[in-house]
C-alpha cells in the first residue's frame, strides 16, 4: 500500500513565547517492509535551528530550536510511503521456543542481539511488575513458542482491557493501566512490553500510525486518524515481529512505522521546552491518506 | 581468580624509612614544639574555605588537614603515573566504544547487562561526542594491597571531587610550614592546572585564540560547591548555573549584563542526568540545548553526559581483558578483585567465602559489606542478589595501608589511607597525571572503600600528599600559574546571576549594619538615669529594627518581647536570619571575593553568634562591644570590596543595594521615632548618634535637638552621607551607569524605568519643605507619614524594576516548563 502521510502538531500559548527547544521523531523509517518514498518536516513559524540525527536505534530525530516570540507553533510531518505486505501471521509457528530465544541471547553478541538484550530490560517508562507477570505467568506453556505467547498477550490485552481515552494520559503508570483495566494504544503497547520483559523476552515499543478505513459506502474523513503505537518481540531467526494489542492483530500493510524504542519515552512524536509559565492548547490532526 | 584471604596492612613507613626526606622531617618535626605544632596545625585549618564562613553556623568543619604529609619516592610514582596514564586511556577508550560500535559487548569483554541495566548508560548520549575525547578528566582511588602493590578501587568518570582540595591543602601548606617546604623537594601542582586551563579555554585544535569556558556546578550549598568556586576562581573560568546558559545557533552562551557570551569549554559538575532537561531529566537544573552543543561540535565538555557509567564499580571485573582487547598490553596497574555476580561460578565462590567482600548493585548506591551482615541479614542479601545476579558487582575490602596521623590531642596514631589520583588527556591524547594526590585517612579503611561519595560532603581527614622530586621547582603554585597566561576575565562578562545575589549582598549586609547601629543606640537607653523614659525610647529603635527585616508594627509589646525575638535563632525577621541572607548571598557568588573577605565575613559571623542566650540589659558594655564589632566589620567589608573589586559592574550592583537599603531602612527609621512613638530629646539624641551625625547637626545648628532640622538633615539634605537625599542621588548616578540591556528577547524589550524612578524619588525630596511636615507645635504632621511611606514604596518598586530588568530571566519561579 503506498500513503500520502500528514501530521500536524500545533501548539498556542496565550502570551508570546521566545526560546522554545523541541525534539521531533515524525520521520518514517526506511525498512525491509516499508519504503519512504518522499519525507520532509516543516515548522512554521520558520525555526532559527532544526538538526536532524539519527538515535540509537536508527530513528531520525529533529532538533528544533525556535528564537523569535511566537504565539503558535506548528510542525507537520509530510511523507509518501510504501508499505509491503509482511505476513508474519504465516510465520509465527515456526518461531523459537523460549529456550532457544534464550540460548541465542546467551551465545550471540551482534549488533540486533544486543539492542534485543537491552530491550529484555526495564525502562523508565516500563518498571519490573509483578502484576504484569502475574498476567503471563498462566499463559506460559511448552506448547507455545515465544511469538505464539505474544500473540496470546495481544489477544487478551485487546479481549480484557477496555479502550478508553479518556482514562489515561502520557504520563498514567502502567500500574494504574493494569488495575483498572483501560487505556489507549500507547498503554496497551507498553503493558504488552512489560509482561514479555518479565520472563526474559526482549519487546520494544514501537510508534507509527494505522490507516483507518471508513464504513463502506462513506467519505473518508481528512485529519481523522491519530498516532498509533503497538510492541515487537524478537525473535532470532524472524527478527522482531509486530503486534497490535488495540485491534488484536499482528501489523502489516495498515501499519505505517515511524520509530522503535524501549518505551513511549525514547520516541515521543514532538517534545519541547519553552521557557515561561502559562496554559496552552494543543491541536494534533494526522491524515493517513492511501495513494492507489 | 583467587580470593585472597584478609592479610594485614603494611605500614607506609617501611616505604619513607629510607628516604633521606623522610629523615629530614622527621628531624625538623622533632625540633617543634607541642605549642608551635598545635599553631601550625591550626592554622592548617584556618585555610581551608568551608572552615570560615560557613550557611550553617553550627556546622563543624567537614576536614582535617594533617600536619604530616603523605610522601612518595619518585620511582614509587613513576610506576604509578605510568598505571594511572594508561588507565585512562583504556577508559577513554572504553566510554568511546560503549557509546559508538560496542565491540567490547559484541565481543563479550564486557557482559551487555552491566552496561544496559546500569542508570548511567544514557541512549541520548549515543554518539554524542566525536572528535573529542570522552574522558578529558579522570580519577581513580588507590590504595595498597597487604603486600605493599597499589591497586585501583574506583574509577572517577564525573568531573572528579577533590581536585580543588588538593590544591587547597597545597597552598594551605606553602603558606604554613615555610621551612619545611624549602628543606623538601616535591613536585608543583600547577602546571596540571595550567593544562587543564588550557583544554578548557582552547578547545579547537587549530585555534590559538583564548575562549571563554566554564565550571558548571549544582545549585545546593554544600562543601562541594565551595571546592567548585574556589577551583573555578583558581582555572580563572567562570562559575555557572544552568540557568546562566542558553543554547542558540549550536552553541552555548553565558548570559550576561552585557549580552551574551560564547562558551567553548565546559568542566562539568553538573550530574550526568541533570545537564540537559530536554533531552535526559526533565526537570533537571542544566540547560536545554547542551547535548545538542556537545553533538555539533561546538561546546567541549569535561566530561561529556554520560560518562559517569564507567562508576559504580561495575567495569572493575573486566578491566584487564577490555586493556588486552582496546589496547592489546597488559593492564599495568591492578584493579582490586572484583567479580560480576551475573558469573554463576564467581557467585559461587564468593558465597563461599564471602568475608571480606562488598556487594553493590550497579543501578543503584544499594550496597552490602557482607562481613558487617548477620547470617539472617546475609541469607537476606543473597536472596537479592539471587533475583537479578547480573546486577551485582562484588569487590574486595583492601587493607589499606597505614601512616602515622595527628590526633586532636596532639599525639600521633596510625590511620589507614587511600589516594586519590588525577589525570588528564588534552586534544592532542597526551596524558597528564597530576604530581600529587587528594591523601584521605580514617581508622576504619572500610570506610574509605564504602563511602565513595560524589562530593566528599562527609567528614574526612586528609593528607596532602608529596611526590618527592630530586630537584626543586622554585616557583609559588599562583605566580606560575598566572604569569603564562593572560587573564580572560572582563569586566562586563557579569551574569545576571551574579548581579542578583551581590544586589541583594548589599541590601543585607546594610540593613544588618542599621540594626546593629539601632541596637547601640538603644542599648545604653535602657540602663540610664530615667528608667521609664528609657524603655520608651529603646523601644522605638528596637521597634525599627524588627520592622527593618520585614515584622509589623507592635506598639504593645513591652522590651522584652522586642528583644527576645531579634535575637531568636529561629525568627524570620530576627538578626540572625539578616544575617544568614547575607551569608548566603555572599556565598553564591564566593568566586567574586578574595581571602580577605571571607575572613571578615567568618569574624562577622562569629561575633553575631557570641551573642549571649541570656543577656542582662543593664549592663549592657559587654554586649555593645559585640556591636561595635560586627559594625566595624561591616565597614571592613564595605572597605575591602571597593579596593579588590575590580570588576566595576559587580561592586555597582552592590552599591547599588547598599545605597537603596539605607533610604528604605532610613525611611524606616524616621517613620518608628516620629510617628509612631513621641520622641524625646534623648531619643533624638540616640538617632542622631546612630547616625553618625550628632557632631555635623551640632555644627550646623549649634542648637538644641529640634524635630524639623533633624528630618532635614537625615531625609532631604543630599550631602549628609547617611540621609535618604544623599542616597537617592547616589542610586540615580549609579543607574546612568548600568549597561544597556540586550537580554530581554522575549516579549518586548523590557524598558527599564529605574533612572525615571530614582529621578521621581530625587524630586520628591527636593520639593519637600520641613517645616510643613510639622504642625506649629513642632510635632510630626500627617504629612511627614505621608512621605516617607511613599518614599518607601517607591524604593521598593525601584527594587523590583531592577530586579525585572536584569535578573528576572534567570527568576527560579520561571521554570522550564515541558510541553
Amino acid at each position: 500500500m503506498k500513503y500520502n502521510l500528514r501530521h500536524l502538531t500545533q501548539y498556542s500559548y496565550p502570551q508570546p513565547v521566545a526560546n522554545s527547544y523541541n525534539v521531533a521523531c515524525l520521520t518514517p523509517r526506511q525498512l525491509a517492509y516499508q519504503h519512504v518514498e518522499q519525507t520532509q518536516v516543516d515548522v512554521e513559524p520558520y525555526p532559527s535551528e532544526v538538526q536532524q540525527r539519527t538515535d540509537y536505534f536508527g530513528n531520525t530525530q529533529h532538533f528544533i530550536h525556535l528564537q523569535s516570540p511566537h504565539l503558535q507553533l506548528a510542525v507537520t510531518a509530510n511523507s509518501i510511503v510504501r508499505v509491503l505486505p509482511r505476513d508474519n501471521i504465516l510465520k509465527i509457528q515456526d518461531g523459537a521456543s523460549q529456550e532457544q530465544l534464550q540460548q541465542h541471547l546467551a551465545s550471540t553478541r551482534d549488533s540486533m542481539t544486543l539492542q534485543a538484550k537491552l530491550c529484555s530490560n526495564a525502562s523508565q517508562l516500563i518498571p519490573l511488575l509483578p502484576e504484569a507477570r502475574a498476567i503471563i505467568t498462566p499463559m506460559l506453556s511448552d506448547s507455545q513458542n515465544v511469538l505464539q505467547l505474544a500473540q496470546s498477550i495481544n489477544q487478551l490485552i485487546f479481549k480484557e482491557f477496555q479502550y478508553d481515552p479518556e482514562f489515561s494520559t502520557v504520563v498514567t503508570p502502567l500500574s494504574e493501566v493494569i488495575k483498572h483495566k483501560r487505556g489507549v494504544c500507547q498503554d496497551f503497547a507498553q503493558l504488552a512490553i512489560a509482561c514479555m520483559r518479565s520472563v526474559g523476552i526482549p519487546a520494544r515499543y514501537v510508534s507509527g500510525y494505522l490507516e483507518t478505513r471508513p464504513p463502506e459506502g462513506q467519505p473518508r474523513l481528512v485529519g481523522a486518524d491519530a498516532s498509533h503505537a503497538w510492541f515487537a518481540v524478537f525473535d532470532p531467526v524472524l527478527g522482531w515481529v509486530d503486534f497490535d494489542p488495540t485491534n488484536n492483530i499482528l501489523a502489516d500493510e495498515q501499519h505505517l512505522t515511524v520509530a522503535f524504542g524501549r518505551d513511549y519515552a525514547d520516541v515521543v512524536p514532538l517534545k519541547g521546552l519553552l521557557q515561561g509559565s502559562g496554559e496552552h492548547s494543543l491541536t494534533v490532526a494526522v491524515d493517513v491518506a492511501p495513494m492507489e | 581468580m583467587t580470593l585472597n584471604p584478609a592479610q594485614p596492612a603494611c605500614n607506609e613507613q617501611q616505604h619513607w624509612q629510607a628516604l633521606p626526606q623522610w629523615q629530614t622531617m622527621q628531624h625538623w618535626w622533632q625540633q617543634q614544639n607541642d605549642f608551635a605544632l598545635n599553631q601550625l596545625h591550626n592554622e592548617l585549618q584556618h585555610q581551608l574555605r568551608e572552615n570560615g564562613a560557613a550557611v550553617d553556623p553550627w556546622h563543624t568543619s567537614a576536614r582535617q588537614l594533617d600536619l604530616q604529609p603523605w610522601l612518595i619516592a619518585s620511582e614509587e610514582w613513576q610506576t604509578l603515573e605510568n598505571g594511572i596514564s594508561q588507565r585512562h586511556k583504556l577508559l577513554n577508550a572504553v566510554l568511546a566504544d560503549l557509546y559508538g560500535p560496542q565491540k567490547l559487548l559484541q565481543h563479550d569483554i564486557i557482559p551487555a547487562d552491566v552496561i544496559y541495566l546500569n542508570d548511567h548508560f544514557l541512549l541520548p548520549c549515543v554518539d554524542l561526542v566525536v572528535d573529542q575525547p570522552w574522558l578529558s578528566l579522570f580519577a581513580c582511588d588507590v590504595g595498597r594491597n597487604s603486600d605493599g602493590s597499589f591497586c585501583v578501587y574506583n574509577d572517577v568518570s564525573r568531573a572528579p571531587a577533590g581536585l580543588g582540595h588538593v590544591l587547597e591543602h597545597r597552598l594551605a601548606f606553602n603558606h604554613t610550614t615555610t621551612e619545611l617546604n624549602t628543606q623538601i623537594k616535591k613536585t608543583q601542582l600547577a602546571g596540571f592546572f595550567r593544562q587543564l586551563q588550557q583544554l578548557l579555554q582552547q578547545p579547537a585544535q587549530s585555534s590559538d585564540q583564548q575562549q571563554l569556558a566554564a565550571l558548571l556546578t549544582h545549585q545546593r550549598r554544600d562543601t562541594a560547591y565551595f571546592e567548585h568556586a574556589f577551583l573555578a576562581n583558581y582555572l580563572d573560568i567562570a562559575l555557572v548555573h544552568g540557568a546562566d546558559l542558553m543554547f542558540k545557533s549550536g552553541k552555548l552562551w553565558l548570559k550576561t549584563l552585557s549580552g551574551l557570551q560564547p562558551i567553548h569549554g565546559v568542566l562539568r559538575y553538573l550530574d550526568d542526568n541533570s545537564c540537559d532537561p530536554l533531552e535526559l531529566a526533565p526537570a533537571s537544573s542544566g540547560c536545554a540545548g547542551m547535548l545538542q552543543g556537545i553533538r555539533q561540535g561546538q561546546l567541549f565538555c569535561a566530561n561529556p553526559p554520560g560518562s559517569a557509567v564507567l562508576e559504580s564499580g561495575a567495569l572493575l571485573p573486566f578491566m584487564a581483558q577490555a586493556c588486552q582487547f582496546l589496547l592489546d598490553e597488559p593492564l599495568q596497574l591492578a584493579s582490586v578483585n572484583a567479580l560480576w555476580c551475573g558469573d554463576s561460578e564467581a557467585l559461587n565462590r564468593l558465597q563461599q567465602q564471602p568475608e571480606h567482600f562488598c556487594i553493590s548493585h550497579i543501578g543503584s548506591d544499594r550496597q552490602f559489606v557482607l562481613h558487617q551482615l548477620n547470617d539472617q541479614e546475609l541469607a537476606a542479601c543473597w536472596q537479592q542478589v539471587k533475583q537479578q545476579p547480573q546486577a551485582y558487582i562484588a569487590r574486595q575490602i583492601l587493607p589499606l595501608s597505614q601512616l602515622p596521623c595527628r590526633t586532636v590531642s596532639g599525639s600521633s596514631e596510625l590511620q589507614a589511607g587511600a589516594l586519590r589520583l588525577f589525570s588528564l588527556l588534552d586534544h592532542q591524547h597526551n596524558i597528564s597525571v597530576l604530581p600529587g594526590a587528594l591523601g584521605r585517612t580514617a581508622h576504619d579503611p572500610l570506610i574509605l572503600q564504602t563511602e565513595l561519595l560524589q562530593g566528599f560532603n562527609q567528614q574526612f581527614n586528609a593528607k596532602d600528599v608529596w611526590v618527592l622530586a630530586e630537584k626543586a621547582h622554585s616557583s609559588s603554585l599562583l605566580h606560575s600559574a598566572s604569569n603564562t597566561i593572560t587573564l580572560s576575565r572582563q569586566a562586563g562578562l557579569l551574569s545576571s546571576r551574579v548581579a542578583d545575589h551581590l544586589f541583594w549582598l548589599g541590601r543585607y549586609n546594610e540593613r544588618l549594619n542599621l540594626i546593629c547601629r539601632a541596637l547601640r543606640a538603644a542599648l545604653p537607653l535602657l540602663s540610664g538615669d530615667d528608667p521609664a523614659q528609657g524603655q520608651h525610647d529603646a523601644k522605638a529603635l528596637l521597634q525599627f529594627c524588627l520592622q527593618a527585616n520585614g515584622a509589623d508594627p507592635n506598639p504593645q509589646a513591652s522590651v522584652e518581647s522586642l528583644l527576645e525575638p531579634l535575637f531568636s535563632g529561629s525568627n524570620p525577621q530576627g538578626l540572625v536570619a539578616v544575617l544568614k541572607n547575607l551569608l548566603f548571598n555572599a556565598q553564591s557568588v564566593r568566586e567574586y571575593f578574595g581571602e580577605d573577605t571571607w575572613y571578615v565575613l567568618d569574624r562577622l559571623q562569629s561575633a553575631v553568634y557570641s551573642w549571649p542566650v541570656q543577656p542582662d540589659w543593664q549592663q549592657p558594655a559587654l554586649l555593645l562591644r559585640t556591636l561595635d564589632e560586627i559594625i566595624l566589620l561591616q565597614t571592613a567589608i564595605y572597605g575591602i570590596n571597593s579596593e579588590t573589586m575590580t570588576r566595576t559592574d559587580s561592586l555597582r550592583f552592590m552599591d547599588l543595594g547598599q545605597h537603596l537599603e539605607r533610604a528604605l531602612q532610613t525611611c524606616g527609621l524616621l517613620h518608628s521615632v516620629f510617628c509612631q512613638t513621641t520622641a524625646s530629646a534623648s531619643l533624638l539624641e540616640a538617632l542622631l548618634r546612630m547616625a553618625d551625625t550628632l557632631l555635623t547637626y551640632r555644627r550646623r545648628y549649634h542648637s538644641a535637638l529640634h524635630p524639623v532640622p533633624i528630618i532635614d538633615l537625615l531625609l532631604l539634605d543630599d550631602s549628609t552621607p547617611r540621609s535618604v537625599g544623599y542616597q537617592c542621588s547616589v542610586l540615580l548616578h549609579q543607574i546612568k551607569k548600568l549597561p544597556p540591556q540586550q537580554l530581554s528577547a522575549g516579549n518586548g524589550l523590557l524598558q527599564g524605568n529605574e533612572s525615571q524612578l530614582a529621578s521621581e524619588l530625587l524630586a520628591l525630596l527636593q520639593q519637600t519643605d520641613p517645616q510643613q511636615l510639622f504642625d506649629q507645635m513642632q510635632r510630626p504632621a500627617l504629612e511627614l507619614s505621608h512621605l516617607l511611606l511613599q518614599l518607601q514604596l517607591r524604593l521598593r518598586q525601584l527594587s523590583d524594576s531592577i530586579t525585572l530588568s536584569y535578573f528576572s530571566h534567570i527568576d527560579t519561579h520561571n521554570q522550564w516548563q515541558r510541553f
